[in-house]
């Protein structure tokens, strides 16, 4: 395979034309020279009307293809480190090196609008970067995408990686290079802080006991909501309602002490988070006091995964300007939660800190490109015992003094595995400015959360994917197997893990991955997750992938995630369900949430005779409730073929995977549709019968004598099921 | 690919492209692409190139300073193969014409083109573009005089379009299975060895050409006749330097080339 990497840089160039209004450069008056059309070169800043014009690099090679200038030397990437129940984890950093050369100030982007006016010939004289890098100040906070493909991809058929550019280097011996890091990097606190530090200080002194005061200067009091909460010199919370420039105080909140205070000291607003969800919270650190678009964030996937999961609020009062990402840092700590960049789709991930159902797609000898794989125990990630201290005191006190807190809860490892370290303790501790005092079970959550995943530190695999295999995916869980990973017994085992990082080469990805070790309780029960399209899914192999044998009283919920897919594998003669509830101990509790679609697959088309049949949705002979959110639909049965003896295939029944159009090869006129996920697909002609819908059997073939498949049902053993909630059924419920 | 005219003499010594009588501001078109301008016509860099707005016939005109005598064109990163054009090379005393063809050609494929041809003297030369099924693009227009070595090239070469230069990478997995290749870039290389050279004729001749051929690109052509199809466009890796073959003064000369083929 030949691979292709192109850079692209959006840069902001200035629409207008030179002294054309609104434009108000005019030469001998703004400057001797026409502009470059950029900021660093403007004359009339005022008018400055910049749009972004995207331009393309890409390696020199022979066989060239593409629009872009082929000077890219090399793309260096430090991959993203995802640090889960703890931090933001490490920003993904991207170096791309070009050469320079000389360049003639045109191109697919032209750089220079009034090359006939110059007095020189942009070719002869300097160098592309040298040009560029005199025309452009900066380009901190544009954006960089890499584009990875095969020669001959469309652009847009390309996997693109998003970045936003941190700064830029050279030109020195013919190199120069742009810094771009992934989009989270804008959270850090040399750029964003929450609250904003506000303008305002008091315009005259007062005592311990006054309750009106002025704002100075009159210009900062619009910065200032009609009520809240502010900290005066840092030393003291009071509540105020405010009129024009003036406050009207409660004194002393929040923990703190009345005092008396000289006129200028800062008068800072205080951020409140009054029993918010952490996604809300999160959401609004980032889309208010950074430069993170809101388009970034899936705010609705955030709160169903914060819902389900942790289904807990938080508050917290915010006294000083802090850096967005040491909140969202004590967050992900105190929640226990997974926050990460999805640099291909540009959206911001999140996840409960929770066990990841790996996909049932084992990583092992075959796969694992040769010399890459390592196995490093993680010991400092250990925890044996987890301490919170919470309800906190005083905002203005240090975060990180116990005096501050009022409450502490602490776990021990039920597990016991402490005799295993030597009696060793391994000691966590949790200082929450975000639980309240009222909130002990929050806290105990917290605790038994961070030892049921850190009991058994896990330990770090690394192994390298060639290009050309399905590449696992960040944040989500898989399995890997190796020679050098054994049983007790010495036969081969097998890991669960979670992607924490990935690095993407044009020739294969370097992945860092955790084991996933969770153990006694999980951290919301007993809830297993179907995070990503799935097929043939037994729920009992599922739940034994990540828990212990199920005990008479566990109530284990299964989850289908929003847009997964659950459905049915080939081949032609044999006919799984979708998912099938599996064989149970008698005792459990199972309920199963589906925010996405569990359907059979569409029956094949048929040729010559009849359609062949869809296969169930979901098969049961163990009780479930069932919350449907999304689609149970049985697998469409496929059309009948063409009754006239002609051979035209009849049209594919709809579902997952979707029913194959009956096919004349060397002939798509003659061939049925494929079904799409709903829908069943065409037949080839008037006489070849359509393929069923969800739970719609397909159309005989006319004029008679070719009948089409029978749909697959919706729910077969619906005797076992109880709803809570019905929803969107399509297709037969039986036995 | 590589045209002689009929009866060219030494058909099989190597051609060497280099003189370029097309300087900045020295060519005009009937059409040029706001983004891919005429002006990237009147350099060396075989990216970007001049593109037409329509696949209509259109003309590039180039005005030398004065009556100049010329037998060759070089064209390198066209499309004239794939978009199925003609090109004519006319010549004219005046920018209006009337125009003369000297000759005409229609490439079957992309590939750089050195079109050698009786020598032509006149200020104004047109390349009229004809018969296209999509916008033109040329990024390399040479003319001027063609310089033919004095010496045939023949044991030991390699043609630089048969001798790619490939980055590879081999997957193998832990337990041995092969995992695909992945190549990244391709590059053409080769070393132009020449022998037996008369020192005055490499004074006179291929000193110049050393002269700029750490700033310039240029046409190569090895064995015009025999290979036609074996031509480059290529620049230098290196600064050549001559030396003293034999006791009779005879000269040998070295240079290591990069190229599109």
């Amino acid at each position: 395979m030949r691979v292709v990497t192109i850079v692209e840089i959006d840069i902001p160039f200035c629409a207008l034309t030179y002294s054309v209004a609104p434009c108000e450069a005019a030469l001998g008056s703004t400057g001797s020279k026409k502009c470059f059309n950029t900021r660093r070169t403007c004359q009339d800043l005022d008018n400055f009307d910049p749009e972004t014009l995207t331009v393309r690099f890409t390696e020199p090679s022979a066989d060239l293809q593409y629009d872009a200038l082929p000077n890219l030397v090399d793309v260096d990437t430090t991959p993203q480190r995802i640090d889960p129940g703890r931090s933001l984890g490490e920003r993904e950093s991207v170096t791309v090196s070009f050469s320079d050369h000389p360049h003639s100030d045109a191109g697919p982007v032209l750089f220079d609008k009034y090359i006939a006016d110059r007095s020189y010939v942009p070719f002869d004289q300097g160098t592309f970067w040298g040009k560029f890098r005199a025309r452009h100040t900066s380009l901190k906070g544009a954006a960089l995408r890499i584009r990875r493909g095969a020669l001959g991809d469309a652009l847009e058929d390309m996997t693109v990686y998003h970045y936003v550019i941190e700064s830029m280097s050279g030109p020195a011996n013919s190199r120069f290079s742009i810094t771009a890091k992934d989009e989270l990097k804008l959270a850090d606190g040399d750029r964003a802080k929450a609250p904003a530090i506000s303008p305002g200080f008091l315009a005259t002194a007062i005592d311990d006991s006054e309750t009106s005061v002025d704002i100075a200067p009159s210009s900062a009091a619009d910065d200032y909501p009609a009520s809240g909460k502010l900290a005066i010199g840092g030393k003291e919370i009071c509540s105020f309602t405010r009129s024009g420039s003036t406050l009207t105080l409660v004194r002393g909140e929040s923990n703190t002490e009345a005092k008396s205070h000289e006129a200028d000291e800062r008068v800072q607003l205080v951020l409140e988070y009054d029993a918010e969800s952490a996604a809300d919270i999160i959401y609004d650190l980032l889309t208010t006091y950074t430069n993170v678009p809101a388009s970034s964030i899936p705010l609705a996937d955030w709160q169903t995964e914060v819902d389900e999961n942790i289904g807990r609020l938080y508050s917290a009062e915010i006294a000083q300007p802090t850096s967005v990402r040491k909140l969202i840092d004590e967050l992900i700590e105190q929640v226990g939660l997974v926050v990460w960049t999805d640099v291909r789709a540009r959206e911001i991930r999140l996840t409960a800190l929770r066990a990841i159902t790996t996909t049932g797609t084992v990583y092992g000898v075959d796969r694992i490109v040769r010399g890459s794989y390592s196995a490093k125990e993680q010991p400092k990630k250990r925890i044996s015992q987890a301490w919170t201290y919470y309800g906190q005191r005083n905002p203005l006190a240090d975060l990180e003094d116990e005096q501050n807190y009022e409450f502490a809860a602490a776990a021990i490892d039920p597990d016991g595995t402490e005799v295993d370290y030597d009696e060793q303790p391994a000691i966590h501790e949790v200082f929450s400015r975000w639980i309240l005092g009222t909130n002990r079970p929050a806290a105990e959550s917290l605790n038994d959360l961070l030892i049921a995943r850190y009991a058994d530190p896990p330990r770090r695999f690394t192994f390298d994917i060639w290009a050309s295999d399905t590449l696992p995916k960040l944040g989500l869980g898989y399995q890997i197997s190796h020679f050098d990973l054994q049983t007790d017994e010495g036969a081969d085992a097998v890991a669960g893990v979670q992607i924490v990082s990935v690095d993407t080469e044009p020739e294969r990805a370097k992945y860092a991955a955790e084991e996933m070790t969770f153990s006694g309780v999980g951290p919301s029960g007993r809830t297993v997750f179907i995070d990503a399209d799935s097929l043939n899914v037994d729920l009992r192999d599922l739940y034994d992938e990540i828990y212990a044998a199920p005990s008479n009283y566990d109530t284990i919920t299964f989850v289908v995630s929003s847009g997964v897919k659950v459905g049915s594998d080939y081949p032609f003669d044999e006919y799984p369900p979708a998912m099938t509830v599996g064989d149970w101990p008698e005792g459990p509790t199972l309920k199963l949430i589906n925010n996405g679609y569990i359907v059979g697959r569409g029956g094949a088309g048929a040729i010559v005779d009849d359609g062949f049949d869809g296969t169930d949705a979901l098969y049961a002979r163990y009780p479930i409730s069932i919350e449907n959110n999304g689609v149970i639909g049985g697998g469409g049965g496929g059309g009948g073929a063409d009754a006239t003896g002609e051979s035209n295939g009849g049209g594919g029944g709809a579902g997952y995977q979707v029913g194959v159009g009956g096919t004349v090869f060397g002939d798509e006129s003659r061939s049925g549709d494929n079904g799409t996920l709903e829908t069943g697909g065409a037949g080839a002609n008037a006489n070849a019968g359509d393929g069923g819908d969800l739970g719609e059997d397909g159309e005989d073939g006319s004029p008679g004598g070719v009948v089409g498949g029978s749909a697959g049902a919706a729910i077969n053993g619906v005797s076992y099921v109880t709803y809570d909630l019905e929803g969107d059924v399509r297709g037969a419920q039986i036995n | 690919m590589v045209i002689l005219p009929s009866g060219a003499s030494l058909p099989d010594n190597p051609r060497i492209g280099y003189d370029n009588l097309i300087t900045a501001g020295s060519l005009s078109s009937d059409e040029a692409d706001a983004d891919f301008p005429l002006t990237n016509l009147e350099n060396d860099a075989s990216y970007p190139p001049w593109k037409g707005e329509t696949a209509a016939s259109q003309n590039i005109v180039a005005a030398l300073t004065g009556a100049q005598t010329v037998d060759y064109i070089g064209l390198a990163r066209h499309n004239f193969g794939t978009a199925s054009i003609t090109y004519t090379l006319e010549h004219a005393s005046s920018s209006g014409g009337p125009w003369t063809s000297i000759v005409s050609n229609s490439p079957s494929d992309d590939r750089p083109i050195l079109h050698q041809f009786t020598e032509t003297t006149d200020s104004f030369f047109r390349l009229a573009l004809s018969g296209m099924t999509a916008v033109p693009e040329l990024a390399v227009w040479y003319l001027g005089q063609i310089l033919v070595v004095e010496r045939r090239i023949y044991v030991g070469h390699s043609p630089i379009t048969l001798s790619p230069n490939r980055r590879v990478s081999t997957g193998r997995s832990e337990n041995g299975q092969f995992l695909g290749r992945v190549r990244r870039a391709t590059t053409y290389r080769a070393r132009i060895s020449l022998q037996n050279l008369d020192p005055d004729w490499y004074r006179n001749n291929l000193d110049p050409f050393v002269d700029v051929v750490d700033s310039q690109a240029f046409f190569w052509a090895w064995r015009p006749e025999s290979f036609a199809d074996e031509v480059a466009y290529c620049w230098a890796d290196e600064e050549p330097r001559p030396a003293n073959q034999r006791s009779n003064g005879m000269m040998q000369w070295d240079l290591s080339i990069q190229g599109i083929v």
